[in-house]
């Protein structure tokens, strides 16, 4: 079992770095193995149409819908066509022995000797590589130099990396060319459960002049699946019941009268589930965080996005460099047992107790989050086992959770 | 540019509806089937909607302070004389004011004078004459229940009462004491101190109090599916790129999904999409005062909301650099202005068809909320002089 200190002892230098780390990812990558939940997960699975679950919540109704970014937030970095590899401080020739550790075929190495150019740049020992070069690459030849530059240039895997949401490019085809696709399919690989592409300016510039297809690309490549539910209250439905897990102890009082209502309506037997939630979610739902949510140094976060989750506006001292403990270690209380609405989870690697995400439980396999700091990735409902899958790769990881107390 | 509310008269609809005997009915009566209802088709595309009550938290309720049940109406006036003048210049006749008066009991004090009539009086009152006599109390502070009458947007009183398990001798009170508004549109409820007869225990005082501070809003859902109009729809709630964030779930729903309807709160912009059916928390009122119809209006499309309010020195300066005027047809996120004369007595914003988003006072008890034009405009129309202003954010 993992030790208490591990979160709590937690210094801000650390949190810094995570912080840090966010600030500068497109996606977080982090760590994990299935959790049970997760256990049935089969990554490309895509369904469809109207899907139930009931429970002490009531009865769910919900959909899957895809997010994609507006333009606006995506930046023009991205549409960048230019290949290269950062190796950070290394001599050229450790990253050549690096190639035979990744096991790269002769073949490879030597195309890469042949083609590809090196450069030293303020950002360290660059190199430049060819569209032969990635057509040459194996999936497991990627998943080796990604595990490399995550381990030791955890900034450039971050803007380097994209995992695709739920594992699969199935969704792809309804924005996309097939022949895009395809592409696409030819240079993802796995890593661990999740699929990842690294070679977006390849993929770019094999679009040629076809700009609307790039930018549907990089749309496509940064969308993500969200749910849109709602809460059945017909003439059987329990509104006490209901209020009593919705409003989570008194922390979400406003939902009574919403449940209430909706139960005196004749003829009405949903309410959206956006009027279940507390302010803060209920503003930022399905939507992109704004610049006025920033600061120099940090953007919002799983952890911002959780840790608020029953705020009645974000507070800007969120985002400042403070331990985990700092709100979870006194306005939290760690709960076992059974999780409940608005339970804040958070998520840490197995091997050395480090904060990988958090997320809030909403009701049975739905949670309401934000999946890194990329202005890119929107705060949603999803369903954990789509969460989880731009998480779970090959780490192992253990979950703790934590309840608001009420009045704090 | 301005528009004239038309003003139509609807007292016949007290006696057919709130004062018939047919209005009447138990609440335990079976509900209608529906209560769905289909706006008027148009860029916003198909929405429906449907009516609840919002009720407050009970913290804020327990701070309302239980009137007495003596009817009592005071005046800034010193004689008997000087208030049966005054209510001839509001145009009530003669013979109903001399009945009034002779059988109220009249105190006067150094303040003024406040008159308490009887109930069987009180009851008599023509619903005409109880308009004009309440309009009139209503400019005094102390009449606060003239001041801000309960607004009832049916004359079905079982219907708009219901589920509040208020027994039927309230109803039958309320029927018989509510009153046209001067809009033409619902009616007003000032005779709260009457009802409190109908109570016989605290319990009892507050079941009839949260019946009437509740606050009936429309809940929207907008239809689309994949034979939507997409780029109409988007171009339409986008509201010219102001809240252009809305796209991607439209688009996605449209494209992915079969979730048929989608509530409306998903297309606010996300500071309405927070407040909307909540009642103001005590920490927004932390800098001495709680958001109002200006604050609302104001910060619409703003992502971070600014503190100014309806009596702001830099309101009016916001309105002409910010805003301009703006002629039909209206748009999503315009803000229609109702005007008293020269006064600005209200603001609220266009949604669609003919629903707006309104905060409908600067107190705790006044949620956000989406409502019909019509019932706001009646609901602040004590006078019957209010003219509209419509300003598009530029």
């Amino acid at each position: 079992m993992h030790s208490s200190a591990a979160l709590f002892l937690r210094s801000v230098r650390i949190a810094n770095a995570l912080r840090c780390r966010f600030a500068l990812s497109w996606l977080i990558s982090a760590v994990f193995l299935p959790g049970a939940a997760l256990a049935d997960q089969i990554p490309g699975e895509r369904p469809s149409g109207k899907r139930v679950t009931e429970g002490p919540w009531g009865k769910l109704e919900y959909y899957e819908v895809t997010l994609e970014p507006p333009t606006s937030h995506l930046w023009d970095a991205l549409y960048t066509e230019r290949s290269f590899w950062n190796f950070g401080k290394i001599q050229r020739e450790e990253a050549v022995a690096l190639f035979h550790a990744f096991r790269f075929s002769p073949s490879l190495v030597d195309l890469i000797e042949a083609e590809g150019r090196w450069t030293e740049t303020k950002q360290g020992l660059e190199l430049d590589i060819t569209d032969r070069i990635v057509e040459t690459m194996t999936p497991e030849n990627r998943a080796a130099i990604a595990r490399w530059f995550r381990k030791n240039s955890d900034d450039f895997f971050s803007r380097l990396l994209i995992n695709l949401e739920a594992g699969d490019t199935t969704a792809m085809y309804d924005r996309l060319k097939p022949g895009t696709v395809d592409l696409v399919n030819s240079v993802s690989f796995r890593r661990g459960r999740v699929l990842s592409v690294m070679d977006r300016p390849y993929l770019l510039s094999k679009l040629g002049n076809d700009e609307d297809e790039k930018k549907a690309l990089i749309h496509s490549l940064f969308s993500t699946r969200a749910l849109v539910a709602r809460l059945v209250v017909d003439d059987i439905s329990n509104i006490e019941a209901l209020t009593d897990y919705w409003s989570a102890g008194g922390k979400n009082p406003g939902v009574r009268a919403i449940l209430g209502g909706v139960k005196a309506a004749p003829g009405v037997e949903h309410v959206d589930m956006v009027h279940l939630l507390p302010p803060v979610a209920r503003k930022y739902l399905s939507g992109f965080i704004s610049l006025q949510d920033v600061n120099p140094s940090n953007t919002p976060d799983c952890f911002w996005a959780a840790l608020q989750f029953f705020k009645s506006t974000p507070s800007p001292r969120v985002l400042d460099p403070l331990g985990l403990d700092h709100y979870l270690g006194h306005d939290f209380e760690e709960v076992p047992g059974e999780r409940t609405f608005g339970d804040v989870v958070c998520i840490f690697k197995k091997e050395d107790g480090d904060f990988l995400h958090s997320y809030v439980h909403v009701a049975d396999d739905i949670v309401f989050t934000k999946n890194g700091a990329s202005f890119a990735r929107p705060l949603i409902l999803t369903l954990k086992s789509y969460m989880m899958s731009v998480y779970q790769d090959e780490d192992q990881y253990f979950e703790r959770t934590f309840r608001r107390k009420v009045g704090t | 540019m301005r528009l004239r509310i038309p003003l139509i008269v609807v007292g016949t609809l007290i006696a057919a509806g709130v004062k018939g005997q047919n209005a009447i009915p138990s609440n335990q009566e079976p509900r209608a089937a529906n209560s769905l209802q289909n706006s008027l088709p148009g860029p916003w595309g198909e929405l429906d909607y449907y009516e609840i009550p919002l009720v407050g938290p009970e913290e804020t309720l327990q701070m309302i302070d239980v009137p007495s049940e003596q009817t009592g109406w005071a005046f800034q006036l010193e004689t008997e004389e000087e208030i049966v003048s005054a209510l001839k210049k509001e145009g009530i006749p003669e013979e109903e004011i001399e009945e009034l008066v002779a059988n109220s009991v009249l105190i006067v004090d150094a303040e003024g004078s406040r008159l308490f009539p009887n109930n069987e009086t009180l009851t008599k009152i023509p619903p005409s004459t109880r308009q004009k006599l309440y309009r009139f109390l209503g400019r005094h502070g102390q009449n606060r229940f003239h001041r801000r009458p309960v607004y009832l947007n049916s004359a079905n009183v079982s219907t708009w009462f219901q589920g509040t398990d208020l027994p039927r001798s309230v109803l039958q009170a309320v029927a018989e004491l509510a009153y046209p508004t001067p809009s033409g549109t619902g009616f007003f409820l000032a005779d709260v101190p009457y009802l409190m007869q109908q109570a016989n225990s605290s319990p009892e005082e507050r079941l009839i109090l949260h019946a009437l501070m509740r606050r009936p809003t429309l809940m929207v859902r907008l239809k689309l599916d994949a034979d939507s109009d997409l780029e109409a729809l988007t171009s339409y709630w986008s509201a010219g790129f102001k809240n252009k964030a809305v796209r991607p779930l439209m688009e996605s729903i449209v494209r992915t999904s079969d979730v048929g309807r989608i509530d409306i709160a998903h297309l606010l912009p996300p500071t309405p999409r927070r407040t909307l059916y909540t009642f103001p928390e005590a920490s927004e009122g932390i800098s001495g005062r709680y958001p109002d119809w200006f604050w609302s209006c104001y910060n619409f499309f703003r992502f971070t909301p600014v503190n100014v309010y309806a009596d702001s020195p830099e309101r009016d300066a916001l309105i002409a650099t910010e805003f301009e005027p703006a002629l039909p047809p209206y748009q999503y996120g315009d803000m229609i202005l109702l005007n008293s004369g020269t006064r600005r007595i209200h603001g609220c914003i266009y949604v669609a068809d003919d629903i707006v988003y309104t905060k409908n006072g600067a107190d705790v008890f006044s949620p956000w909320i989406l409502m019909k034009l019509k019932d706001v405009v009646a609901y602040h129309d004590l006078a019957g002089e209010i003219a509209a202003a419509v300003y598009r954010k530029r």
